[in-house]
């Protein structure tokens, strides 16, 4: 398995390299040629990033586009990540609309590339519902919540569009793909469970989910929580002053032992809101970014969601 | 050209607003950006040819009626602010004789979000009645308008002036909703006064209209929806319409926006008018691929009262349309597209084909509906 940042290109690696003597070079000349015959895809998110190492094992080059900590809602590739990009087979999305500048990108692909928006197949949930009556199919859709990774059901999903592209791309592994996909499956449906179990523990009327932006409601459907929000659909979202007086009054009648800041967010607003309210802040959720793995996202929310709930 | 003339008429200065508005229901929706539809402008131009007569040509009063023709020069403002929306529109027309004509077709106001999810609409508005009636004309698949909202309906299809409440229910993989509307149907003026009369004769006065529908998505990939309609004439009136309509639709991309879709849709009109109710059927399907071109098809056969010789005469009307379009987005807000529509249309014991070029462009996000 071999993961290649968008910054670290091939001649920082010989750069790097330099000077090591013949062996060094010979022994780099040899990666070099085993590399070439993995096959190689970009992702777009470093949960994707996760999530096809998983999968791909030993016979996947990963280009991961987007660096860890950027923020999804925002992050564009610039013109040599879209070199990068062009240098893959598939390049694997979120999808539902999450990359907002897909519809681009497609447009610098060269032949026989291939996006796959990896939640495409996730039912989706709704920000701004279809409307019940539209003028005409160009204005019908509503907007999706692109969330869907809150749900380790979803992931399960996630990892079969994931074995099925590898196996269509690299046909000649299909076995290999086909058997990590099963292990990975049986990984996430015992976190599933796991997760079902630590929420057990908290009462069902303390299970109010109150966040920052719109980005568990995949999570709370899943897991029986109530979502509350306190911004858009992305961090950048404005709020009104009238929306948030609303959200404050209703909150201080529910006595909600907890409110969750969001990792690589300003907690500064939900620090006074948690004080109008008396409910405590819990430890900051991964919402966007991941801490390294999946897996470590999942387990830091729940660990922190019950703590703070229980 | 004059098409050209017309379109370059279209250029039109506005501004948008992209503002949020805080979510009213229990739901995970937090906040609903609204649509930069502050502004909102089409223009159909159509050049037609083909064997049929021009009195044979045209139904709907918003159909091409001549050889090239301004089908419509629509501008329209919306407007959102908290519970309250609204819309209203000004059509401007080239009519049969070739005079420019034109009216206001809508202007009301919605209370929306209120409790027991109701929502109130008041003014002037096309009634919902089948999947046509509300529709104006850039929202059209083809490029003229179905027979049933000709016969049924009327030329221009029902308007009235008066007030509609809705109430809807969401739930996970849809919603059900149910309107009902009482007012003054609204006559319309299209230069040609002698017809006028005749125009709404049946939906006189006032109406009652009622539209349930159920909007069901077995996945994200294959929807439906079932309209189920109902229409009285009240106060002078005599016409009772039942309706019934579906549409099943299948996108590739689910609920993403793109890709390649598939529909078809079903309409049965029945109408007591008379003595014997006349009935409607329509059969479409359209295909789209994610490049912005289409293909549609459409099968409808109409019964209908017609005059002759002092006599009403039980008629029939086939009519069979087939249409390539192509739709491309010029910006975020503006949409181009041309239509090649073929039409053979049977009824008076008469056959007609004819042949249609519309070209239209379009400007602003959703109208308020």
């Amino acid at each position: 398995m071999v993961v290649v940042k968008y910054d670290n290109s091939m001649s920082s690696i010989l750069r790097q390299w330099k000077g090591r003597g013949i062996v060094s070079l010979c022994l780099l000349l040899l990666t070099a040629v085993v590399a070439e015959a993995k096959l190689t895809v970009s992702t777009l998110n470093p949960i994707l990033t996760d999530l096809v190492e998983e999968i791909g094992g030993e016979y996947v080059e990963i280009l991961e586009v987007m660096p860890p900590g950027s923020d999804v809602h925002t992050f564009q590739p610039r013109a040599k990540e879209v070199i990068l990009i062009q240098k893959s087979t598939l390049i694997f999305a979120m999808g539902k609309g999450i990359e907002t500048y897909l519809p681009g990108l497609r447009d610098s692909l060269l032949e026989g590339q291939e996006i796959i928006p990896v939640g495409r197949s996730v039912p989706s949930m709704k920000v701004d519902a279809d409307p019940l009556y539209v003028c005409c199919p160009a204005h019908a859709r509503g907007a999706i919540d692109p969330h869907w990774w809150h749900s380790v059901k979803n992931i399960e999903r996630a990892v079969k569009v994931i074995g099925k592209a590898l196996e269509k791309a690299d046909p000649e592994h299909k076995s290999y793909y086909k058997e990590r996909v099963s292990v990975a499956r049986a990984k996430y449906r015992s976190l599933h469970n796991w997760v079902k179990s630590e929420v057990s523990k908290i009462p069902k009327k303390q299970r109010v989910l109150v966040t920052a932006h719109v980005a568990f409601a995949y999570f709370c459907r899943e897991y029986g929580f109530e979502a509350k929000y306190l911004q858009g659909l992305s961090k950048e979202s404005e709020i009104s002053a009238k929306h948030l007086a609303e959200t404050i009054q209703e909150l201080k009648g529910r006595k909600i032992n907890a409110i969750f800041p969001e990792q690589l967010a300003n907690p500064k607003m939900l620090s006074q809101i948690a004080k109008e309210i008396g409910a405590k802040i819990g430890k900051p959720l991964y919402a966007d970014d991941t801490p390294g793995s999946y897996e470590k996202l999942i387990r830091h929310n729940v660990n922190s969601i019950v703590s703070a709930l229980q | 050209m004059r098409i050209t003339a017309y379109l370059l008429l279209v250029a039109a200065a506005s501004a948008q607003v992209q503002t949020y508005q805080p979510l009213q229901s229990n739901n995970q929706q937090a906040f609903q950006p609204l649509k930069n539809d502050t502004v909102w402008l089409t223009a159909q131009g159509t050049f037609i040819t083909g064997t049929a007569a021009e009195g044979d040509i045209h139904g709907h009063a918003h159909d091409p009626q001549q050889d090239v023709n301004l089908q419509g020069l629509d501008t329209g403002i919306n407007f959102n602010y908290g519970h309250f929306a609204g819309f209203a529109n000004v059509n401007t027309f080239e009519s049969a004789e070739g005079t420019l004509g034109s009216e206001m077709e809508e202007a009301f106001i919605k209370v929306q979000d209120l409790p027991l999810n109701l929502t109130l609409r008041g003014g002037r508005f096309l009634n919902r009645i089948g999947t046509q009636n509300s529709t104006h004309l850039h929202g059209w698949t083809f490029t003229d308008a179905n027979a049933s909202t000709i016969h049924y309906l009327g030329e221009e299809g029902l308007t009235s002036n008066g007030g509609e409440i809705t109430w809807d229910q969401e739930y996970e993989k849809g919603i059900f909703a149910i309107s009902t509307a009482y007012g003054a149907v609204v006559e319309h003026e299209h230069g040609h006064e002698e017809e006028e009369e005749e125009e709404h004769e049946g939906w006189a006065d006032e109406v009652l209209t009622t539209r349930a529908l159920l909007k069901y998505n077995i996945s994200d990939f294959y929807q439906n929806a079932l309209g189920a309609n109902y229409a009285k004439a009240v106060g002078g009136g005599t016409r009772d319409l039942l309706a019934v309509d579906y549409t099943f639709t299948w996108r590739a991309n689910g609920l993403e926006a793109g890709g390649n879709a598939f529909s078809v849709t079903g309409e049965y009109y029945q109408l007591d008018a008379g003595e014997e109710p006349l009935a409607g059927t329509l059969f479409g399907a359209q295909y789209t691929w994610d490049n912005g071109f289409s293909v549609a098809a459409r099968y409808e056969d109409a019964e209908f009262e017609h005059e002759h010789e002092g006599e009403h005469e039980l008629t029939s009307r086939e009519k069979y349309s087939l249409a390539v379009s192509y739709m491309r987005p010029i910006d975020q807000d503006w949409f181009g597209i041309a239509r090649l529509q073929y039409n053979t249309d049977s009824f008076e014991g008469d056959n007609s084909n004819s042949t249609w070029l519309q070209l239209g462009l379009n400007y602003g996000g959703g109208e308020v509906r």
